[in-house]
């Protein structure tokens, strides 16, 4: 029993060294040792035997499983809380687990007596490692600005990054050691919706406010949990976008282009499921990626006699089928197409595709048309920081922070409730545009809409644009879709 | 200083234990070697207790070699202590590479009664009751490397670990001046083989825990209080095994069954008789490890603490054994 105790004091305690480093390479492997596990192990005191430090058993959870992953013979530890004897475990030397911690933990901003907000992203596989980086990257230009403009409350943001590696046990573990050691009054960023459902339970039960940022899936903010707030897309409506947008041009026969693949026979079934709830009918043709001739194919698309065209081709495929249908007298300035997203490629897509005006295409993310000057001022930052354009997911880092940090000030305290209030009630200008989250306590989400919208940023940007003249730059590119978000109407031919 | 204490304890040990072999059990004998001189390391730290030296031969028929057979040596005091320092190994080392191993020693545990577990502890060890059982021979210390290594040389023998190619494994851990440590990395398989070859056996668990009780019935080797300069655990802050013997030991003439290396026992890691009390890491195909390590802290030391591994597989740098028959 008592050591069952000093096991629930140590989750408690919770998790990782703290270390002030960067995110780094990959930990250095061996050095360490094999251990199996006796009755009265458990992994802290493990870490506490052979590392000095009993919160560095996640270090030992984290090699083991990457030794499980090339043999089998030793174990797969899903739950640092429960080893069984007769596993072997890799006991990574001191230097394996300090490099480990290394790439966990990353500390922005100033020390000393400042308010702490912890922030979740990837920077290790299975994560979305280059996510990650960005947003880490946007992190910290949010953070110079902070506390430049005074900080929070006049003290200065200390930011604590956690790497979550993409697991949702880590958004776990991550979230509980921001909480519990590090002491956070509230959390921010993460990248995977995976991680983001662990991640909320621990900030529920622990009543601290969360602005999520690229984490998509619904049910994140359809628990209506007081302190989830999220500023990316919700994944159902990007799902229907395709369908939606269609719908709104008013087409009631389409044919689906797709490719041969695991990807593309699946995503024309569901888009056909789509379409038939709303009337619409889709018939599907096929072909191989890298297909040159499409003539066959495009004869039997006439005799069909669509109304629009979906092109689910991917890469030069697309450009392919796009331009010999345009030869053929089926191309977008024949008919509606919706051209596959690379034409947001422009240089690309014009070379291939010289009769492709009036094109449709689909970006998810904040497209050029829709720049904000506080878009562009982060977007120059960044670029100037990074040397690379922010994705979306770093613009949402950026602004989850933003955000994260006025609410406070406005609150006042570090009191979640009064935080949360704040936060319903926020008024922010940043990368992403105007963000508002008009569903919450005090408005919930209408019975029509569902429970998703709740603290949901409802002008994401999930659009269509189009290309409105032959050559045109995709940044000059007007967005034709949704009606919220349109800077111009669509051109049908 | 502390590898000479160390010296002298085993001096008295030995002397301790012979005694008591002789006079407990009359025409039991057992051979602790030829007395040999121990070599000084400096003037002046020579003379009467000079450590008694053995060669450990299993195979050999016993023959009494006694220092002296009467008069019974004074009881070991609790004085001179074990620093918690550890020297540094190879200022005495040649002292220690001079002091073969002496740990081919039985003490025999007399048949009677004894309580076994403990209703104040982990409900693995519960409940306490009375178990009667003949007597039994089982080793005075923990089987050292350089009794392992006579084993192998003897017979070729090659370890669960070595045949794994892991990197750490008893040779690994036998560095130099560590002849009289125990032998780790050893699973269970591989201490029964050292026994059997020994013409001895693995203590069931029943038996290792009479023995290591005492004849007071004592939770640690010196009294039921904790004391953590009295034995080779956690609060020692060696992190790491010393040679066999450096500690009092218990009424029995038993040294090391609180810490150093957690031991095997040839019992299943199971309920004892009359618990219903499930432990998650409970299988009759385990093994019971018991003493607690060089690592553990005041509740795995105990006598009665009960810990299980693997028997195939399960061989870390804590784990030992003793012999009985």
């Amino acid at each position: 029993m008592k050591k069952k105790l000093l096991n629930l004091f140590l989750i408690a305690a919770m998790l990782l060294v703290a270390v002030p480093v960067v995110a780094a390479a990959p930990p250095p492997q061996g050095g360490g040792q094999d251990y199996v596990v006796v009755a009265d192990d458990w992994l802290s005191k493990l870490a506490d035997k052979f590392l000095g430090d009993v919160l560095a058993y996640p270090a030992i959870t984290y090699y083991t499983n990457q030794k499980n992953a090339e043999d089998p013979s030793y174990a797969k530890i899903t739950n640092s809380d429960l080893i069984e004897v007769g596993w072997k475990i890799y006991i990574p030397s001191p230097e394996e687990a300090q490099a480990y911690f290394d790439a966990q933990v990353a500390k922005v901003g100033a020390t000393g007596d400042t308010i702490k907000i912890g922030a979740l992203a990837p920077f290790s596989a299975p994560g979305a490692v280059v996510g990650g980086t960005q947003m880490k990257a946007a992190f910290e230009i949010a953070v110079d600005e902070i506390n430049a403009a005074g900080g929070v409350l006049g003290k200065p943001v200390e930011l604590i990054i956690v790497d979550t590696e993409g697991l949702p046990e880590r958004g776990t573990a991550a979230m509980e050691r921001l909480i519990n050691q590090d002491k956070v009054v509230a959390v921010v960023g993460e990248y995977h919706s995976a991680v983001g459902l662990t991640a909320k339970e621990v900030a529920h039960a622990n009543h601290i406010p969360v602005v999520f940022a690229e984490t998509w899936n619904d049910k994140i903010t359809a628990s209506k949990y007081p302190e989830v707030f999220r500023v990316a897309p919700l994944s159902s409506e990007v799902a229907a976008l395709d369908a939606n947008f269609i719908q709104s041009l008013g087409a009631k026969k389409v044919v689906i282009m797709t490719e041969n693949t695991g990807y593309g026979i699946p995503a024309a079934e569901s888009t056909t499921e789509r379409l038939a709830e709303r009337g619409i009918e889709a018939v599907t043709f096929s072909a191989d990626i890298g297909t040159q001739d499409f003539s066959g194919i495009i004869e039997r698309i006439k005799a069909e006699n669509p109304d629009l065209i979906l092109v689910l081709l991917t890469g030069e495929t697309s450009y392919n089928f796009q331009q010999q249908a345009a030869e053929a007298g089926i191309g977008p300035q024949d008919l509606p197409m919706i051209c596959n997203q690379v034409a947001d490629n422009s240089e690309a897509f014009w070379s291939n595709v010289p009769d492709g005006n009036l094109c449709f295409y689909r970006k998810i993310g904040l497209a050029p048309a829709l720049y904000t000057p506080e878009t562009q001022a982060f977007v120059d930052k960044f670029f100037a920081k990074t040397g690379e354009t922010p994705q979306s997911y770093a613009m949402e880092a950026y602004d989850s922070l933003k955000i994260m940090a006025q609410a406070i000030n406005e609150a006042g305290s570090t009191d979640a409730d009064a935080i949360i209030a704040a936060l319903e009630n926020i008024s922010y200008d940043g990368a992403l545009g105007h963000i508002t989250f008009p569903y919450g306590i005090n408005n919930p989400p209408p019975e029509d809409m569902g429970d998703k919208w709740w603290h949901q940023f409802p002008d994401f940007a999930a659009t269509f644009i189009q290309y409105q003249e032959p050559g045109q730059n995709s940044a000059d590119a007007p967005v034709v879709f949704p009606e919220n978000l349109k800077t111009a109407d669509p051109i049908l031919p | 200083m502390s590898n000479l204490r160390r010296l002298k304890w085993l001096s008295v040990a030995i002397l301790v234990v012979a005694s008591l072999v002789l006079v407990a059990c009359g025409d039991v004998v057992e051979e602790i070697g030829e007395p040999v001189a121990v070599q000084p390391t400096s003037p002046g730290e020579s003379g009467g207790q000079t450590a008694a030296q053995a060669t450990p031969t299993p195979t050999s028929p016993p023959v009494q070699i006694l220092p002296t057979n009467t008069p019974l040596p004074p009881p070991p005091t609790p004085t001179p202590l074990p620093t918690n320092t550890p020297a540094p190994e190879s200022a005495e080392g040649a002292e220690t590479e001079a002091a073969p191993t002496i740990t081919d020693v039985m003490v025999e545990i007399p048949a009677g009664p004894f309580i076994l577990g403990n209703d104040n502890s982990d409900p693995n060890e519960a409940p306490a009751q009375e178990m009667n059982l003949p007597a039994f021979m089982i080793d005075a210390f923990e089987v050292t490397n350089a009794d392992f290594a006579a084993f192998v040389e003897a017979t070729g023998y090659v370890t669960y670990r070595e045949q794994q190619g892991s990197p750490q494994n008893w040779r690994s851990a036998y560095a130099e001046g560590k002849d009289n440590h125990p032998v780790v990395f050893v699973t269970f398989e591989d201490a029964q083989a050292f026994c059997q070859w020994a013409g001895k056996r693995l203590p069931t668990e029943f038996e290792w825990e009479k023995a290591a009780r005492g004849p007071e019935g004592f939770l640690y080797p010196w009294g039921n209080e904790y004391d953590p300069t009295l034995l080779n655990g956690k609060d020692s802050g060696l992190r790491g095994t010393t040679a066999v013997g450096s500690y009092p030991p218990n009424g029995y003439g038993l040294f090391d069954v609180a810490g150093n290396v957690k031991e095997w026992v040839d019992s299943p890691y199971v309920a004892y008789p009359g618990s219903d009390y499930q432990d998650n890491h409970y299988s009759p195909d385990y093994r019971g490890l018991r003493g607690g390590g060089w690592f553990d802290e005041a509740e795995f030391v105990l006598s009665t603490n009960r810990n299980g591994g693997d028997p195939a597989i399960t061989a870390n740098d804590d784990i030992g054994f003793r012999c009985a028959k």
